[in-house]
């Protein structure tokens, strides 16, 4: 037992002393040295390089070598303390694992990429590790929820992933939420005209009925499985989907803001008091609707959709009470010509969020996981193809309705024909792009491009070609009424 | 043996005695249950009661043996939903008592024996459908009540019609009285007039059956549908209210408005709540809040916001969301799915295959969406399909063909081409009379 304390006792001091004396080093490629190692894979997180001395049916007897201060030492373990045991694994020198121990006395390399800086690396010292390969980990799959809501963010794609998710059966889901309608972010690439149309064209579509199915969807369908939604950034309509989850963090950089559109919107389009009263109370009850999921408290929904209202918290012991008078120990909102919003830090300390996390390993950590596995399914792989794919049928939709316009200002003399079998061709494929994908139809719907019109478009290009047919057999055959019975009459 | 453990076992010897003798006197004696409105009840344990109890507005009955009494709460072991149950009934929700028989014979109204609740339960209740198919079954199980659920979504007046009320009421009837309708509703509401009929079908209907409203979302004429129900039970993002009528962006006002305040105020007190609710949900100056006793759980309306618990100021008008209508008491459950709506129903689980109104409903609403992509594209083409053709015979006849496709779809689907494209067989019947005489007129 002495002897174990003395032991105990030089390692800590000489990793003291390591961590002072020991010269700097460059982060580096793992280095084969030819020789092989075993690795124990502790339930408790702990991953321990050595070799097996001995094993029983209960123990291992194992020599283990801390890289870092060379220093090796016996250990017993129990078995039912041990994950997973590789043997004779090939050894390579981690140069990495020297510098994290230096970590604290570093400056950041400039020349590193940002996200390999040693901040970084130091920072992620606090998340839980990752490792994708350990099943005895608790598996974590990642939803992403990116670019404009009701086209990028719809629940066509959602529903193909349920299949997966089942059948992967994940300890947890993630929702990875970066939504943003915020105007600045584009006027600081474009020139304002352009930031504008883009703005307009690219702000979340309100389609709260969609989000509330896709919502029900994995409340209701994957109800057995924990899930957690991590904001990244939501500016608009994103931020009633974010609110609808209960386990909800949020970015440090990320902000919660826009629902007051919703409000602002209802007020514009309905003039008469009684109705507009009708109507803001419909509204505003379908987007608390999602705080109702969250069992976040209405006050906070209110606030951020009514600028009329104000916001204020009182504490009492660990919960949070709001008023929506200016009241409270705390005035969250003092402005009755503003909704509230909130920012990672002020969301956290009144509670909206249960913490901040920079990256998936925080917030694994947060949720208590030291370590955790990153299922890799196809959803990250899926929703980037599906964006893809989508923008580019808009593009290609869009295109072809200029060609529309051209080819039909073409349709004249001898090309008439011509170009307005082109021009029908043209309104096939924007009809086309909008069956493929609702994200389409929902985007030139906006532009006032409905399936009906375009379908009476396609239906008049063939009354007026039918015509210059008829035309074309009359003028060119006065003997040959029987082809044209009905144009032979007419004439 | 010490002195010690010769006290303690005295001790315990002297409690067991006095229990037995309690409950021994407590089993004979008369007891005495005071209710809501100060009356009395005198009666005996284990003898066969019915019950009237009014849990958060609504007033239930349950006939069956008491068995026990404490401070807070009486135990009676009877008929839930057809199922042999205990039933906690808390003494602060208790309306009325009457005692059927003495503790000395414990038959229950219907005849037979109280059910042994060591005994595990009957079997699930099963559905209409398959109890149609399955005529030999056991007089126990034809007894308990069938499941109808009718999923009531869209536009009320198009899709959501008292038609298919009615026809789920004639579909339950064919099992008696007292079966089990839920309404699945999910409507941003619709047309006035319907929610009147659909006011006749649900009067109807309540007094024969046991309605329930299972609310998804209920704005407007759809919560003037589920407010006729005792029982509404709200999903997790459910939300219910705001009834203002209005027509071309203008609230009805004078005259009219106060004759919808009066109806709508009398159709949720026939669903068992204050018709201030209803006004609250009309007209944003009828304000409305409350405040509840956290010891009874009871709430207090008021047409003010004097109240605990405000939910409709001056700005804005009245919208329960789940979490509101829970607390105020209008509803009396949160079920995301139907296994949670079979527990709070006091059922043992949903039964499999209630699928008649599903079925009876995606009929109806495949044939909605047709007429409702069809309608316009026909309405286009009157005024170019074949309209550019030297023929007039053939552009007067392509017309008729058109209008003869717009009548089939009034005689097909009425209510819509009525309340979305305000066209009725009659217009449909001039305009294919005229085309008619046009054609004959010149083939002469």
């Amino acid at each position: 037992m002495k002897n174990r304390v003395c032991l105990s006792l030089c390692v800590i001091l000489m990793a003291l002393l390591s961590s002072v004396i020991t010269p700097q080093s460059s982060l580096a490629v793992p280095i084969p040295t030819g020789d092989t190692e075993d690795i124990l894979y502790m339930a408790d997180g702990r991953i321990l390089h050595g070799q097996i001395l001995s094993e029983n049916d209960l123990e291992v007897v194992f020599e283990y070598t801390h890289k870092a201060l060379g220093i090796t030492t016996k250990l017993t373990l129990q078995k039912e303390n041990v994950s997973k045991m590789d043997r004779n694994v090939a050894v390579a020198v981690e140069a990495e694992d020297v510098a994290e121990e230096e970590a604290f006395e570093r400056e950041p390399d400039e020349n590193f990429p940002k996200d390999q800086t040693y901040l970084h690396k130091l920072k992620n010292q606090y998340g839980a590790s990752l490792a994708h390969e350990d099943p005895s980990l608790p598996g974590v799959y990642v939803i992403p929820m990116r670019g404009q809501m009701g086209t990028d963010v719809h629940i066509e794609f959602y529903k193909k992933t349920m299949d997966e998710i089942r059948r992967l059966k994940p300890d947890l889901l993630v929702f990875e939420l970066d939504c943003s309608d915020a105007y600045e972010g584009i006027l600081m690439i474009k020139d304002e005209l352009e930031a504008l149309d883009e703005w307009e064209e690219e702000t979340g579509i309100m389609d709260l009925e969609q989000y509330r199915d896709m919502v029900n969807m994995f409340h209701d369908e994957l109800r057995d499985i924990p899930q957690v939604m991590w904001v990244k950034d939501s500016v608009g309509i994103s931020s009633v989907v974010a609110l609808a989850w209960k386990d909800f963090y949020m970015h440090p950089d990320a902000r919660l803001d826009g629902i007051g559109q919703i409000y602002l919107r209802v007020v514009a389009q309905f003039a008469d008091p009684q109705v507009r009263a009708k109507m803001i109370a419909a509204w505003t009850a379908t987007a608390n609707s999602f705080l109702e999921y969250g069992q976040h408290p209405l006050a906070i929904g209110n606030a951020m959709m009514n600028p009329n209202l104000l916001l204020g918290a009182t504490w009492k012991g660990r919960d949070v009470i709001w008023s929506l008078d200016g009241t409270g120990q705390y005035i969250v909102d003092g402005s009755d010509k503003e909704t509230t919003s909130f920012t990672a830090k002020t969301a956290e300390d009144f509670c909206l969020t249960n913490g901040t996390a920079e990256s998936l390993d925080d917030l694994m950590l947060l949720k208590g996981y030291r370590e955790y596995r990153l299922i890799q399914g196809s959803v990250e792989k899926e929703f980037t193809r599906y964006v893809k794919s989508w923008r580019q049928s808009l593009d290609t939709a869009v295109n072809s309705m200029n060609d529309y316009t051209k080819h039909m200002s073409w349709a004249t003399g001898e090309d008439t024909l011509k170009y307005l079998g082109r021009a029908k061709s043209d309104l096939k494929r924007v009809l086309s792009a909008m069956k493929r994908y609702d994200a389409v139809r929902v985007r030139l719907e906006q532009e006032g491009l409905s399936t009906l019109a375009l379908t009476v478009l396609v239906e008049r290009i063939n009354e007026r070609i039918r015509a210059l047919r008829r035309g074309e057999r009359g003028s060119g055959g006065t003997g040959g009424g029987g082809n044209a019975p009905r144009g032979g009459r007419g004439g | 043996m010490n002195t010690k453990t010769i006290q303690r076992v005295v001790t315990i010897v002297v409690c067991v005695v006095v229990m037995f003798m309690t409950s021994a006197s407590q089993a004979g004696q008369k007891q005495r249950i005071r209710m809501r409105d100060g009356s009395i009840w005198k009666g005996s344990i284990n003898s066969q009661v019915e019950v009237s109890y009014r849990p958060r507005n609504v007033t239930v009955k349950i006939v069956g043996r008491l068995t026990k009494i404490e401070k807070r709460y009486i135990e009676v072991v009877g008929k839930i939903a057809g199922i042999q149950k205990k039933k906690i009934i808390m003494r602060s929700n208790l309306m009325s008592m009457k005692t059927l028989k003495g503790p000395s014979d414990s038959v229950d109204v219907s005849g037979s024996k109280v059910a042994d609740l060591s005994k595990p339960d009957p079997p699930s209740i099963r559905s209409a459908d398959r109890q149609t198919r399955d005529t030999s079954q056991g007089q126990s199980e034809s007894n308990r009540p069938h499941i109808f659920l009718l999923p009531l979504s869209g536009f009320v007046g198009t899709y959501f019609r008292h038609n298919e009320i009615d026809m789920i009421g004639k579909e339950a009837d064919k099992y008696g009285d007292h079966q089990i309708i839920i309404l699945e509703i999910d409507s941003g509401g619709g047309s006035v007039r319907e929610t009147e009929r659909i006011h006749h079908s649900l009067v109807s209907l309540t007094k024969r059956h046991r309605v329930v409203a299972w609310i998804k979302h209920a704005t407007s004429a759809a919560c003037a549908t589920a407010m006729h129900c005792q029982e509404i039970y709200f999903m997790t993002e459910g939300q219910a209210g705001a009834m203002t009528a209005f027509g071309g962006g203008v609230a009805i006002q004078g005259a009219e408005l106060q004759n919808w305040l009066d109806t709508a105020s009398e159709w949720m007190e026939h669903g068992g709540r204050k018709g201030m609710i209803a006004r609250a949900m009309i007209k944003k100056e009828f304000l409305l809040s409350y405040t509840r006793n956290p010891d009874t759980g009871e709430v207090t309306w008021f047409d003010d916001l004097s109240g605990d618990v405000i939910l409709s100021t001056a700005d804005q008008n009245l919208e329960f969301t789940s979490s509101t209508a829970i607390d105020s008491g209008f509803a009396q459950g949160i079920a995301d799915t139907t296994d949670d709506l079979a527990k709070l129903l006091d059922l043992p689980a949903w039964p499999e295959g209630v699928d008649y109104g599903r079925n009876m409903i995606k009929k109806w609403s495949k044939k909605v969406k047709k007429c409702e992509e069809d309608v316009p594209l026909l309405l286009q083409q009157l005024s170019y399909k074949n309209q550019s053709d030297p023929d007039p015979i053939v552009r007067l006849g392509t017309r008729l063909g058109i209008w003869r496709k717009l009548r089939g779809w009034c005689v097909q689907a009425e209510p819509v081409m009525l309340f979305t494209f305000s066209l009725l067989k009659e217009d449909c019947d001039r305009q294919i009379e005229a085309l008619k005489r046009q054609i004959a007129r010149l083939k002469r």
